[in-house]
């Protein structure tokens, strides 16, 4: 679709041939679930030469090797526990809700995040550089924030060819006109997952963010300003994260009938708490930890370049420590991904 | 420069090559050294949620063991078929362990102590539905056995190349047996024999979709049909059988009771006809107790949930299936 509008609005300078088309639409790391290539970047790269590059291989690798970690020692570990809450919600109440609900965050970035760590480190090997489609986004201060750094490659298509051209279009209505492009976006995102109503709420939740944000700019601004900025830092990142949380809930949910289920019972009582397997949680809270102590120093950057700046015992350190922690404490038998079924 | 583009290539893989190769021998170092420790604390234990209750089993010489899935783990009470039977009975039963993992204990079994008689806790599920890795994992730390390495590949190919591995046959473990190794000293003492009881009654408000639970349960059975690991199931299942017979351990079915529904859904999960014909096609005796069989079991009272006897329920039904199984000792 992207292609057919860049025709459309761009001119016959983006036309490629049959073949090249082809072999876009169908390259294989990305064709199940991103990243969204554009042709604009990709197709240039089918003309180029293939040589053997082994910074392409390397970092390729390394890409790879951090997405398995994620999917399979956190992700996979992770979803046992929300499964088992998610696929009964009248079994269970009070805080096993809330920590199901926080846990599922984790588990969607780690399974989301590492296959797109997979498919943009096999592109790699093959002298293709797909788009980013992550950058740390749980450590997001506001929700536009998040967007930029979550699933980039599907929120900066869905900017440049819904958000900009509507906004455009009614831009003399002013913050009106970008609250209907805003709303008209996240339609699309809560659709573009599957026909819910759940899908959809998530949009609508994440429009009122949005222009929460947008209307309460200075007001938040100044409430920011009046606490010290590591502190101002840490509350917004939380906040963020806990609004993405609750609509997390939509998404993970079979119906809307089992969220309400959940709300109703979710609380912070201790009261029948389900533990789950001990070794499951201590397993995926190993991982988180070291995905925790990585993302931070990651900062802005891939993990790629993250661990070519360390030194070569670290570097080393790190690709031994998370083949023996996929296999030691990896869920190898597990699921697919979930944004397979969106 | 084409001719320095190819050197500069072929130069640059072979360094890739090299580092590849430092770093497979590396990891085969240290996936030998972590795999040979925890190895060694894992065959020290006999206790614990790492699978280690198999250690025990196999050190006690019973002359009745108790195998099957979670229907044998908390409805047999081997201190009462003990006293009744006058002989002694050890509950092998475990959570969601299939037919094929049975088969590998009891093979593991009769090389150090062949049991007398094996109480096979029968459902469905031992016939119908695949096997799957996770349903004989707790085997994988015994795959030195070759016919155990042929069954865990059977049940998941992957076994093939996984267990290469030192540490992959305590994969997700780790914690929980250096857990149980470092508290050796708080070791449970096995006063129940491997039995498992659960305490409470079914409660309904909590199981809001278990008036179609037996119906659903059917569906579930079926579901599987013309499955390639059913046919894996079916193998290990008369395996199982044939193993059994052929080592002269008297084996005897029985089919404990499910908890009995409302009057409006009144029914009891019953034994799919198949698995039935099957068995008296191999000549192996099986006992069904229900709750339509036995008045006492037809109250909700006496079960935990829809497939599990509680403590009170398990005593009960560890009297009335020892008398029943009295028939069949004669050694």
């Amino acid at each position: 679709m992207g292609y057919a509008l860049d025709i459309y609005w761009k001119g016959d300078s983006r036309r490629v041939s049959f073949q090249d088309f082809l072999l876009y639409m169908s390259f294989f790391p990305q064709i199940m679930a991103g990243p969204i290539a554009r042709s604009e970047s990709f197709v240039p790269q089918i003309k180029k030469k293939k040589v053997f590059n082994y910074d392409d291989v390397a970092n390729g690798l390394r890409r790879i090797l951090w997405g398995l970690f994620k999917k399979i020692v956190i992700a996979e570990n992770l979803k046992q526990y929300v499964d088992a809450v998610y696929d009964n919600p009248n079994m269970h109440h009070g805080l096993t809700i809330v920590v199901a609900t926080l846990f599922y965050t984790f588990q969607l970035y780690c399974d989301f995040s590492g296959y797109s760590d997979i498919a943009i480190g096999s592109a790699r090997i093959f002298g293709y550089k797909l788009i980013e489609n992550f950058k740390v986004p749980l450590l997001s201060k506001s929700i536009s924030e998040f967007w930029r750094r979550w699933h980039i490659s599907l929120s900066s298509w869905v900017r440049d060819y819904v958000n900009n051209p509507i906004q455009y279009r009614y831009r003399h209505l002013k913050s009106i006109g970008v609250i209907i492009a805003v709303f008209a976006t996240f339609m699309i995102i809560g659709a573009w997952h599957g026909p819910r109503w759940n899908y959809m709420i998530f949009g609508v939740i994440m429009v009122i963010a949005i222009s929460f944000e947008l209307f309460l700019k200075d007001w938040r601004d100044r409430f920011w300003g009046l606490l010290p900025s590591r502190l101002s830092n840490v509350l917004s990142t939380i906040i963020v994260f806990l609004v993405f949380s609750f609509c997390g809930m939509f998404l993970r949910s079979e119906s809307l009938s089992d969220v309400m289920v959940l709300l109703n019972n979710a609380s912070f009582s201790m009261d029948r708490f389900y533990t789950g397997s001990t070794s499951v949680i201590m397993n995926a809270i190993v991982g988180m930890l070291i995905l925790a102590i990585t993302d931070l120093r990651m900062t802005n950057s891939q993990f790629d370049e993250f661990i070519n700046g360390n030194i070569v015992i670290v570097r080393w350190a790190y690709y031994l420590g998370l083949t023996i922690a996929i296999l030691s404490i990896g869920v190898l038998d597990g699921g697919n991904f979930i944004y397979f079924q969106f | 420069m084409a001719a320095i583009s190819s050197t500069s290539s072929s130069n640059t893989l072979l360094k890739l090559s090299i580092k590849a190769a430092l770093f497979i021998l590396l990891l085969v170092a240290l996936d030998f050294m972590i795999g040979t420790s925890i190895s060694s604390a894992y065959f020290e234990l006999d206790s614990g949620t790492s699978g280690a209750t198999i250690n025990r089993i196999l050190n006690t010489r019973s002359d009745i063991f108790i195998m099957g899935a979670s229907t044998a783990y908390h409805n047999y009470k081997p201190s009462i078929m003990s006293r009744i039977l006058n002989k002694s009975v050890y509950n092998a039963g475990d959570d969601g362990k299939s037919i094929a993992h049975f088969y590998g204990l009891l093979r593991m079994l009769s090389s150090r102590h062949k049991p007398k008689m094996v109480i096979w806790d029968i459902s469905n599920g031992d016939y119908l539905w695949p096997t799957t890795g996770k349903s004989v994992k707790d085997l994988l730390p015994y795959n030195k056995d070759q016919s155990l390495r042929s069954l865990l590949i059977d049940a998941d190919k992957d076994n093939r190349i996984a267990l290469y591995s030192k540490i992959f046959p305590y994969n997700g473990k780790i914690a929980n047996i250096l857990y149980s190794y470092l508290m050796a000293s708080e070791s449970v003492e096995d006063s129940l024999n491997g039995y498992e009881p659960l305490y409470g009654s079914v409660d309904f408000d909590n199981l809001p979709r278990s008036q179609n639970a037996y119906q659903d349960m059917i569906d579930l059975d079926l579901s599987f049909n013309g499955q390639k690991q059913v046919k894996v199931t079916q193998k290990y299942f008369r395996k199982f059988i044939e193993y059994a017979q052929q080592n002269n351990v008297h084996l005897v079915c029985v089919y404990s009771p499910r908890a009995p529904l409302t009057k409006e859904y009144e029914t009891t999960l019953l034994l799919n006809p198949l698995l039935m014909k099957e068995l008296v096609s191999l000549n192996v005796p099986l006992i069904q107790i229900t709750a339509d069989t036995d008045s006492r079991l037809n109250s909700l009272s006496s079960f935990r949930d829809l497939y599990h006897l509680n403590d009170d329920g398990a005593n009960y039904f560890s009297e009335i299936v020892s008398h029943q199984l009295a028939e069949y000792i004669n050694w």
